[in-house]
């Protein structure tokens, strides 16, 4: 028999019946394990009632393609971490991308060669730190191809190759389009935009709310310089992990280096001091060694 | 009891938990699959259809719901959509959506049920434990040895 309820009591949220606590779940499992698995951790009832969330499975999605270049829409997870006793801090982006040589952990943007300065496994309590989920399967690959180009639905080719980051908002106004992840198809967008902060890391991209990531710039593009050419004000590359990370403002159409410390864009390598400090699994000495230096 | 009105639409009444009576179209009330199974099982000639698990004040939104989803069929999905999230925004605390959820539940709309349990998906979303403990009321009730399989679960990994 279902509970009644009545409103002049306070709810027995412990009490949800399994049904509705699974629905919830299933609502969450659609773009977040870590959010499943804390759901799991509330107390014994919702753990009995929330099955485990299966672990990501790793696959290719193959989209219309033109009919001259391997496109194809490859999955990649990027994490977004932040220590839950600070939420000011500004959340530290991380993406795993899975090759046939096992996971990588990368930074999200910029020189990948993360080698072995790096200590695996890395671990960490999600009870001190909010772990999410931002983006699963959207990254869109192109083989062998490094620099910025175009393609709109319905066209049977590319757009044309854009030489530098003006082109693409001379030309196009600004992107109209995105991927719906439920209903697999292109939509519109609107306003939303101009909270928007897009990635463009080949061969992913994805965008996150600046509202909702504080320190991230707002209508910017974050790429990697070497995504586009002609570009006098960028410096050679390094090799740093993290490095050659241009953020590209829409609003003025400025393209600039993010800020470099002993070659490394710190923004998003090596992991920020405090994920360093509170987690005794992780080890970054040598990242560590980086920043001291 | 069944009155018709001047367009010949047959309207019932439903009775809420706390005795209040709400007299809708038969159109409306029976987006709900068990209030539609209870009309056509005959339980609606005589007088009000009893609902002893909703109150009247979530019943009456679950109505608000029904009328709209029945009165929308050829319209606009996105305006739908914009109602739907006006809809939820109004009920705005999770207390009132859980009620709610656990009356589209016993009713049985599936439209109304998938729509709450995203938006409390939604608030969930990024919480710690002991955030939605405490926003939920909840008891931390694990043994030591079950709070370690909890901390172990959690223990989220990057390899």
């Amino acid at each position: 028999k279902k509970p009644y309820m009545d409103s002049t009591s306070p709810p027995l949220w412990s009490n949800l019946p399994a049904d509705l606590l699974e629905k919830i779940a299933v609502c969450l499992q659609n773009s977040c394990r870590p959010d499943v698995l804390r759901l799991r951790s509330v107390c014994r009832s919702w753990r009995s009632s929330i099955p485990a969330p299966p672990v990501v499975p790793n696959s290719l999605l193959k989209l219309p393609t033109p009919p001259y270049i391997d496109f194809y829409l490859k999955e990649c997870i990027v994490y977004s971490i932040q220590p839950i006793s600070n939420p000011h801090a500004t959340p530290w982006l991380v993406r795993l991308e899975f090759s046939e040589s096992g996971t990588e952990i990368l930074p999200v943007v910029g020189k990948k060669n993360v080698g072995t300065e790096f200590s695996r496994p890395m671990s960490l309590d999600l009870q001190h730190f909010r772990v999410d989920v931002i983006i699963i399967d959207s990254g869109m690959s192109v083989d062998g191809v490094r620099v910025l180009m175009t393609w709109r639905l319905g066209d049977d080719k590319l757009a044309g190759i854009i030489p530098d980051f003006h082109g693409i908002t001379k030309r196009h106004g600004r992107f109209s389009k995105k991927l719906d992840e439920q209903k697999r198809k292109w939509v519109e967008i609107g306003d939303e935009l101009k909270d928007c902060v897009l990635f463009l890391t080949p061969p992913f991209s994805f965008s996150i709310s600046a509202r909702s990531f504080p320190g991230y710039k707002a209508n910017c593009i974050y790429t990697n310089k070497y995504s586009f050419i002609n570009n006098q004000r960028i410096q050679p590359l390094c090799h740093h992990p993290g490095s050659g990370v241009v953020i590209y403002d829409m609003e003025n159409g400025d393209a600039n280096e993010l800020c470099q410390r002993n070659g490394c864009s710190l923004r998003f390598w090596p992991p920020p001091p405090w994920l360093c400090k509170e987690t005794t699994s992780f080890s970054f000495k040598s990242c560590m060694g980086w920043i001291s230096s | 009891m069944s009155i018709t009105t001047e367009n010949n639409e047959k309207m019932i009444t439903l009775m809420s938990s706390d005795g209040e009576e709400f007299v809708v179209e038969e159109a409306v009330a029976a987006q709900s699959q068990t209030i539609k199974h209870l009309i056509e099982d005959g339980c609606s000639t005589e007088g009000s259809i009893p609902l002893p698990n909703v109150t009247g004040r979530v019943l009456s939104e679950v109505i608000q719901y029904c009328k709209k989803h029945s009165s929308s069929d050829d319209k606009e999905e996105k305006e739908l959509e914009a109602w739907d999230a006006e809809f939820v925004k109004a009920a705005d605390d999770h207390v009132a959506l859980t009620d709610l959820m656990m009356a589209a539940n016993f009713l049985d709309i599936k439209g109304l049920l998938d729509l709450v349990a995203q938006t409390l998906a939604n608030m969930i979303t990024g919480k710690s434990p002991e955030e939605v403990r405490r926003m939920w009321n909840i008891k931390n009730d694990f043994t030591p040895e079950e709070a370690e399989k909890v901390r172990k679960e959690n223990q989220w990994a990057f390899e």
